[in-house]
C-alpha cells in the first residue's frame, strides 16, 4: 500500500475540491437545522422559566 | 358500571388539555411541539442530504425541466387550502361548533387525501417513463423527499380522519378543541414541509 | 357514561401493559436479555481472536464472514438493544414518575408502545442471524458501499434500526412532558434529583439526533432495494467490475448522518449512568452533592455541543483543514462539561461519611473508568493524534472503558440500588461485592491491554486479530490474555444472575427506604407488608407511642440497615 496515500488527508487531500466543498454544504444545511431547533426548545425552556418565576 | 374502570386514562393524568399554569403548555401540546422538533431533524437531514448530493454533482438539472412544475403548483394549493380549512376547523371547535369543525376536518381530509392522489398519479406517471430512483440521484433524492412527505400526510390523513370520526356528541367539546388543536400544528407542519419541497424540488 | 357492558378482564390487562412501572420492568428485562446475547457474540469474537484457527465447540472454525456479523451485532445489540433501553427505558421509565411525584407517564399508550416498537426492532435484527446471508456483517456503523452491497442482514438491520429509531423518538416525547408537566407542586426544576435531570437531558437528545440517522437508513435502503446511488459513487468496482448503478453518490452522505446521531448517541449511554453514580454517592457519603446547578449547567451544554462534534469520527475523510479545525475544536470543549461532572462527583466524596455498599462500591469505581475512558478520547479527538489512532484497538478500548466499567457498572450499581424499591427485597451483599471485584479486574484486564495493541497500530476488525501483519506481531500475544478475562468477566457474572434469581424469591425483606435515602422515590414501598394488627398504639416498651400496621417497628428498621453505618 501506497505510504503517501496513507498520510493525514488534511494535509494532503483536496480540501478544497468538489467533494469536500459538498460534504461542508451539507454539512453547514444540517448544523443550521440542529442549532435553529436548538434555539427554539432554549427559548422555551426560557420562557417556562419566566412563567415559573411568575407563577410562584 | 365501575366508574374506575370507565374512567378513561387521560382523566387520570393532570394537563392532559388544560394548559399547567407554570409551563404555559398542555401535554397534548407540548408533546406535539416535541414531535414537530423530531421531524424538522428528519426532513432537515434529508434536505442536507439534497444539498450535498447537488453540490457535489458536475452537474444538475433545473426543477422544471424534469418536474412538470404545473402538477407541483396544482399539489401545492391542495395542500394551502387544506391548511386554510384546518385553521377553520381549530377555530369553529374552539367556539363550540361542533357540525362546522366537523365538517371543516372532514374537508381538510379531502384535500389530503386529492394530494395522494395526484402524487400518486405523478410517480406513475415518472415510473412509466423510466424516471426511477435508480436513474441517476435527481431522481432517487426527489422520490425520497416526496416519499417521506406523503408517508407523513398520510399520517396526517389517518389521524384528521379518526379526529373528525370521534367528533361525534359523546366526546366533550374541550377534548374535541385539543384533539383539533393538536392535529392542526401538524398538519401546518406537513404544509410548510412541502412549500420548501416545492420551491427546492420544482423550482431551482 | 359509556352504555357498553363493561369487560373487566381486557380493561384491566390492557391498563397493565401502559402502567410505568410495568413497561419499566419489560424494558429492563428484555434489556438484560439482549446483554446477555452482546455478552456471548464477544465471548466468541475472542475466542476467535486469541485462537484463530482453532475450531470453536459446537461452530467448528470461525469463517470470516461470522466473524464480521459477530462484530457488528456485538455492536447493535449492546448499544440499541441493551444499554440505552435498560438506561433510559428500564430505569427512566420505572423511577421518573416517582422521583416526580406523578402517578403515570404523560402519555402511557404511547409509552407502551415505544417498548413495543423496540422488542420488535430488536426481534427483527435478532432473527436476521437465520438470514441465508446471515446478519449484518458492515459493522455497527454500516458504512456504505460495503454496507450498500451486504447480504439482506443489512437490511433487516435498517428496518429493525427504524422501528428503534420510532420507539426512541415516542419514549422521548414521553419523557420530556411527564417531567415538564407532571411534577408535583413544589418540585421546581432545581430540586429535581440529579437523575431526573440526565433523563430528560437525554431524551431531548434521542428526539433530536435519531432522525438523520433514520433519514440515512431510509436512503440506504432505497440503495439496497431500489437501486439508488445515495451512496455509491460512479465507477465502483466490485470485485473488479463495474457495478451497474447510475453513481453520482457519496459514502461520505451516510458517514454524516450516521455519526450525526451516532456522537449523542454515546452521550445517550453515559448520561444516565451520570445520573445514578450521582443518586447513589450522595446517599452513601450523607453529603449532598457537590456543584449540583453547575453539573445540571454542564449537562445541559454537553448535549447541546454534541450536536457540534459529529465529524471527529471521519478525520480521514479529506474534509479540508476548515472543516477539520472546527470539529477539533467542538471537540476539545464538549470535555470540558464531562470533565466539570466528574470533578464535582469527585468532590462530593469530600467530608463524607462514605458507607461502601454494593452499590456505593460499583459508583465510586466508575469515577476513575469514567475518567480514564473521557481522557484517552482526548487524543482522538485531536486530527493529528487520530491519524495514527483512527480505527485502532486504542478506540475500542476507549469507548468501552467509558460503557463497560463506566456506563454498565452504573447500571449495576443501580440495580443494587434500587432492587428493594421494585421487589421489597435486598439483594445478597456477599455475591455483589464477589461480582463487583471480580468484574472490576477483569475488565481492566480485558481493555487496558487494547490500548497498547491499538498504539502498536493494530487495526480493529480484523478477523485473525492482525496476524497477518508485521506491526501487530509484537501484541499478539494480548489476544489470548484478553480472551482468558473475557471469560472471567463471564463467570464473574455468575454471582450476579444467581443474586437476582434468588433474592427475588428469597431474598430478606428490606424496610420501605432501606439506604436512608432523601429523594421521593423512597416514600412509598412497592408493596405495603402487614407486620401488626390496625390500632397498636401506646404499646408498652415500644420506642414510640404507635406503631403501623404497615412497616417493620423502628427496631427491627435499625437491625436492617445497611451495613456500614
Amino acid at each position: 500500500m501506497n505510504v503517501l496515500s496513507m498520510l493525514c488527508p488534511v494535509c494532503v487531500g483536496l480540501g478544497e475540491g468538489p467533494m469536500a466543498q459538498a460534504s461542508n454544504a451539507g454539512i453547514a444545511t444540517l448544523m443550521i437545522v440542529t442549532l435553529m431547533v436548538i434555539t427554539a426548545i432554549a427559548g422555551v425552556a426560557v420562557s417556562i422559566a419566566r412563567r415559573t418565576r411568575r407563577e410562584s | 358500571m365501575n366508574a374506575i374502570e370507565d374512567t378513561p386514562l387521560s382523566m387520570e393524568i393532570p394537563y392532559a388539555i388544560e394548559p399547567r399554569p407554570d409551563t404555559g403548555f398542555s401535554n397534548a401540546a407540548l408533546g406535539v411541539w416535541l414531535f414537530l422538533a423530531s421531524e424538522t431533524m428528519l426532513f432537515g437531514a434529508l434536505f442536507s442530504s439534497y444539498v450535498l448530493l447537488r453540490t457535489g454533482a458536475p452537474e444538475w438539472p433545473r426543477g422544471w425541466q424534469r418536474l412538470d412544475a404545473g402538477i407541483g403548483l396544482l399539489e401545492t394549493i391542495l395542500l394551502a387550502a387544506s391548511g386554510v380549512t384546518m385553521l377553520a376547523a381549530v377555530r369553529a371547535t374552539q367556539q363550540g361548533a361542533r357540525t362546522a369543525g366537523r365538517r371543516a376536518l372532514a374537508i381538510t381530509a379531502g384535500l389530503a387525501l386529492l394530494f395522494l392522489i395526484v402524487e400518486l398519479l405523478a410517480y406513475a406517471a415518472h415510473l412509466r417513463a423510466g424516471e426511477v430512483p435508480s436513474r441517476d440521484t435527481f431522481w432517487a433524492i426527489y422520490f425520497a423527499l416526496t416519499g417521506v412527505h406523503a408517508l407523513h400526510v398520510t399520517g396526517g390523513l389517518v389521524v384528521l380522519t379518526v379526529v373528525a370520526v370521534s367528533a361525534s356528541s359523546a366526546l366533550p367539546l374541550a377534548r374535541l378543541a385539543a384533539r383539533t388543536e393538536t392535529v392542526a400544528r401538524y398538519w401546518w407542519f406537513v404544509d410548510v414541509v412541502w412549500l420548501a419541497l416545492f420551491v427546492i424540488c420544482y423550482l431551482t | 357514561m359509556s352504555s357498553r357492558p363493561s369487560r373487566p378482564r381486557a380493561r384491566q390487562w390492557s391498563v397493565l401493559f401502559v402502567d410505568h412501572r410495568v413497561i419499566g420492568l419489560q424494558y429492563a428485562l428484555t434489556a438484560l436479555g439482549f446483554l446477555l446475547v452482546g455478552f456471548l457474540l464477544m465471548l466468541l469474537i475472542r475466542w476467535q481472536l486469541a485462537w484463530p484457527a482453532a475450531p470453536i465447540p459446537l461452530l467448528g472454525v470461525m469463517p470470516p464472514e461470522l466473524y464480521t456479523q459477530l462484530v457488528a451485532m456485538h455492536g447493535t445489540i449492546m448499544v440499541f438493544l441493551g444499554v440505552v433501553p435498560l438506561a433510559v427505558g428500564g430505569f427512566g421509565t420505572y423511577l421518573v414518575p416517582l422521583q416526580i411525584g406523578a402517578t403515570e407517564m404523560a402519555f402511557p399508550r404511547l409509552n407502551a408502545a415505544s417498548y413495543w416498537l423496540y422488542l420488535g426492532g430488536g426481534l427483527i435484527i435478532l432473527a436476521s442471524f437465520l438470514l441465508p446471508g446471515g446478519a449484518a456483517s458492515s459493522g455497527w456503523t454500516s458504512y456504505p458501499p460495503l454496507a450498500d452491497l451486504a447480504t439482506s442482514g443489512q437490511t433487516a438491520w435498517l428496518c429493525g434500526l427504524l422501528l428503534i429509531a420510532s420507539s426512541s423518538q415516542l419514549g422521548a416525547i414521553t419523557m420530556i412532558v411527564t417531567i415538564v408537566q407532571l411534577r408535583v407542586p413544589g418540585l421546581s426544576f432545581m430540586r429535581l434529583p440529579f437523575f431526573v435531570w440526565t433523563q430528560l437531558v437525554t431524551a431531548f437528545l434521542l428526539l433530536l439526533a435519531f432522525p438523520p440517522l433514520q433519514a440515512a437508513a431510509l436512503l440506504q435502503l432505497m440503495d439496497r432495494l431500489t437501486g439508488s446511488s445515495f451512496f455509491l459513487p460512479a465507477g465502483l468496482l466490485v470485485s473488479g467490475q463495474e457495478l451497474g448503478v447510475s453513481g453520482g453518490g457519496n459514502p461520505l452522505l451516510w458517514q454524516h448522518l450516521f455519526w450525526f446521531l451516532a456522537h449523542p448517541e454515546v452521550y445517550v449511554l453515559i448520561l444516565p449512568a451520570l445520573g445514578m453514580v450521582a443518586e447513589i454517592l450522595a446517599n452513601n457519603t450523607r453529603r449532598p452533592l457537590y456543584g449540583y446547578r453547575l453539573q445540571v449547567w454542564a449537562i445541559v451544554l454537553l448535549a447541546g455541543m454534541s450536536f457540534l462534534v459529529w465529524a471527529h469520527h471521519m478525520f480521514l475523510t479529506g474534509m479540508g483543514t476548515v472543516m477539520s479545525a472546527f470539529f477539533q475544536a467542538t471537540t476539545m470543549i464538549v470535555s470540558i462539561p464531562s470533565v466539570v461532572v466528574l470533578t464535582c462527583l469527585l468532590l462530593s466524596l469530600w467530608g463524607g461519611s462514605i458507607r461502601f455498599t454494593t452499590p456505593m462500591l460499583f459508583a465510586l469505581a466508575f469515577l476513575p473508568m469514567f475518567g480514564l475512558g473521557g481522557l484517552t478520547g482526548l487524543p482522538l479527538g485531536l486530527a493529528p493524534a487520530d491519524v495514527h489512532l483512527h480505527d485502532t484497538y486504542y478506540v475500542v478500548a476507549h469507548f468501552h472503558y467509558l460503557v463497560a466499567p463506566g456506563t454498565i457498572f452504573a447500571l449495576f450499581a443501580g440495580i443494587y440500588h434500587w432492587f428493594p424499591r421494585v421487589t421489597g427485597r435486598a439483594l445478597h451483599d456477599g455475591l455483589g461485592r464477589i461480582h463487583f471485584a471480580g468484574s472490576l479486574l477483569a475488565m481492566n484486564a480485558i481493555f487496558l491491554p487494547m490500548f497498547v495493541q491499538g498504539l502498536a497500530g493494530m487495526n480493529r476488525r480484523l478477523y485473525d486479530g492482525g496476524a497477518q501483519y508485521a506491526i501487530d506481531r509484537p501484541v499478539l500475544f494480548l489476544h489470548t490474555w484478553i480472551a482468558q478475562a473475557a471469560w472471567i468477566l463471564g463467570l464473574c457474572q455468575l454471582p450476579f444472575i444467581v443474586n437476582i434469581c434468588w433474592s427475588l424469591r428469597r431474598g430478606r425483606l428490606a424496610p420501605a427506604n432501606p439506604w436512608h435515602a432523601t429523594t421521593l422515590e423512597w416514600a412509598t414501598a412497592p408493596l405495603p407488608r402487614i407486620a401488626r394488627g390496625p390500632y397498636e398504639y401506646s404499646v408498652p416498651d415500644a420506642s414510640a407511642d404507635f406503631s403501623p400496621q404497615f412497616e417493620p417497628a423502628l427496631e427491627h428498621a435499625r437491625e436492617l440497615e445497611p451495613e456500614g453505618v
